[in-house]
């Protein structure tokens, strides 16, 4: 391949990226990584992979990924994410790991993530499992067994929900209703722990699990997460809408009792407010947090064991809630 | 095949560009870049970094602001630059129409002998907050190189994306909306497949540009009201947001999220996976002195 600052021939080698132009994927990439500031865009239109029937687009962004983590000098290689690689010497710990991984047998596995569960005044939530197929691509998603262990804020389990969705098909559990009546007239929390699991072999497809925020006149949904942390990055929101309602929600991923601290900081300065919440094991809380300050706040919250956390945005009649994780 | 000696892998100077949406009328948008996040991924104590925000409408570069970070011996030394804020340039008509919408592009990039560890910059929510309305967090989207879609790509050769918790229900006054951002300096064709609903729609998006399609324009009227799952598909990748709002005013939002992509990933796991993942629990469990 000629490699000059201004000569963009390339000459096609081996496996073919782009067949309006007859590019090869290594001689993409090269190009790609002998370039460092183009960007993607500009690596197309100046060796024309994609700018035709653009039906290679997106394994040139691929191609151009890979050559901009490993170089040139390994692009015929090139693994997503290694930034490099080593010619020589004895294997590394991830690299026997990789290669245990890579070659042990497959086998169906739980997948675990936490959802919170908020009741009230004609609020409810609803855990939505889809394993619908798009027309595009057809039924190739594995068959799943999905289940829900709903549980108090005093972490007793209450119910255990279960069903199996064969692709094409979903299910959706009322969780406020599994819960029970709400005790108050005010917001209140429960969680579910939402276990996934494949029953033949075949893709994730869009099973990952979503929960709705339904009230008489808004639903807004988001996906379900892992606790794997013992605190949350720190989230910014916005003070302006008055009578606005603003939540942390936090659930306790151990067996074992937590206190769980939450420290609001003003971005302008001023004086930060922290408090604690105790969390029972497997416990959940709702904490709503009262103004502080004007302006923009951090707020972080952290806890001896594993958690997960979402903040929570409501209007002030408890019409339209939105749940972000954190 | 001409023989060249390989090139030493060249230094990072970019990030991946993230997409989001612009503040709908009423709203302002505010970026808070993490610094802490941002500094892990720079390659020395002292750098500058440049920040470049780039509002597109209609294929046009309506606004660019560019700032400048400085890292010095491992401190900021302007903080308050990594604040970016802008106020909605969108009337109510044409945000309800939404056939020609903008949207913001952010870029991280730095120059001459700085560079990254990482083409991955640090993730972070984009605020959006109103008098009139309820404010809602965005969390933005990598403009490419979003590996469960290459995963995709290489288990089924096409692109989809959607989201599985749709709702539509005019008559209680709740709606959905896909906001569709082609990013890319080609036009792209989508198509918008409904869960249990044999009619599609088709879109064409202009390079550079954006749409908001009101489910609850497209859906047919016998349909509702609907929940389900949205699929979106087409030969060239575009950005989507799916937006809860109001169906009598699209700009009273309830809430923003990113899409869901078609995974291709194994549903089984290696069987040596849970083993380690086990080891590994374990491990921090001792070395973090925490019991289990």
């Amino acid at each position: 391949m000629a490699d000059t600052d201004n000569d963009t021939t390339l000459v096609t080698d081996g496996e073919l990226l782009c067949y309006c132009t007859q590019t090869g994927r290594g001689d993409f990439m090269a190009f790609a990584a002998a370039k460092p500031d183009m960007n993607f865009e500009g690596a197309c239109e100046a060796t024309g992979v994609g700018m035709l029937c653009t039906s290679c687009l997106l394994n040139a962004e691929l191609a151009f990924t890979q050559a901009r983590e490993t170089g040139a000098a390994h692009v015929a290689d090139a693994k997503p994410g290694a930034r490099s690689q080593r010619k020589w010497g004895l294997p590394r710990r991830r690299d026997i790991v990789d290669l245990a991984i890579q070659h042990s047998p497959r086998v169906p596995a739980p997948f675990e993530s936490r959802c919170p569960i908020l009741s009230g005044p004609d609020v409810r939530t609803v855990l939505s499992v889809s394993n619908a197929v798009p027309a595009p691509i057809g039924p190739r998603s594995a068959r799943f067994r999905v289940r829900a262990s709903v549980r108090a804020a005093n972490g007793e389990q209450v119910r255990m929900l279960e069903a199996t969705i064969q692709p094409g098909e979903r299910c959706d559990f009322d969780l406020s209703e599994a819960l029970g009546a709400p005790p108050s007239n005010t917001l209140t929390a429960g969680s579910a722990i939402v276990s996934l699991l494949a029953r033949d072999r075949g893709f994730k497809g869009t099973v990952r699990p979503h929960f709705r925020i339904v009230t008489p006149t808004a639903s807004s949904a988001v996906h379900t997460s892992n606790a794997g942390a013992r605190a949350t990055t720190p989230h910014i929101y916005s003070q302006r809408k008055s009578g606005e309602h603003r939540y942390i929600y936090i659930q306790n991923a151990e067996k074992r009792e937590a206190e769980c601290i939450i420290a609001l900081t003003p971005l302008a300065g001023g004086q930060a407010e922290t408090f604690t919440r105790s969390l029972a094991p497997l416990g959940s809380a709702l904490v709503e947090l009262p103004p502080v300050g004007d302006g923009f706040i951090e707020a972080h919250a952290r806890s001896a064991t594993l958690q997960r956390s979402y903040f929570i945005l409501a209007d002030a009649d408890l019409r339209r809630i939105s749940v972000d994780h954190i | 095949m001409t023989a060249t000696t390989a090139p030493e892998a060249p230094p990072l100077q970019s990030h991946i560009p993230v997409v989001t949406m612009a503040p709908p009328p009423g709203y302002t948008l505010h970026q808070f870049l993490p610094l802490a996040g941002l500094q892990a991924t720079v390659d020395s104590a002292s750098a500058d970094v440049i920040v470049r925000h780039i509002v597109f409408r209609n294929g046009e570069q309506d606004q660019i602001v560019e700032r400048i970070l400085r890292l010095r011996n491992g401190v900021w030394e302007n903080p308050d630059d990594a604040m970016f804020e802008l106020d909605s340039d969108i009337d109510d008509a044409s945000w309800r129409n939404g056939a020609d919408v903008p949207f913001l592009e952010t870029h991280i990039l730095t120059q001459g002998s700085d560079s990254f560890n990482t083409i991955y910059g640090p993730s972070f929510y984009t605020v959006f907050d109103s008098a009139e309305h309820k404010s809602f967090f965005n969390d933005n989207a990598l403009k490419y190189a979003n590996y469960v879609v290459i995963d995709q790509i290489r288990a089924f050769g096409t692109w989809v994306e959607g989201y599985p918790a749709c709702a539509v229900d005019p008559a209680s006054n709740i709606d959905q909306s896909a906001l569709l951002i082609n990013p890319h300096s080609r036009p792209a064709v989508v198509t918008l497949g409904f869960e249990g609903i044999e009619q599609t729609v088709r879109k064409r998006l202009g390079a550079r540009s954006a749409q908001r399609i009101d489910f609850a324009d497209v859906l047919p009227a016998e349909a509702t009201p609907w929940t389900g799952q949205v699929f979106v598909s087409g030969s060239n990748r575009v950005n989507l947001f799916f937006i809860s709002h109001a169906q009598s005013d699209p700009a009273d939002i309830t809430t923003v999220e990113h899409s869901e992509v078609y995974r291709g990933e194994d549903a089984y796991v290696s069987m040596a996976q849970r083993p380690l993942q086990r080891l590994y629990r374990w491990k921090r469990a001792v070395f973090d002195g925490v019991r289990r």
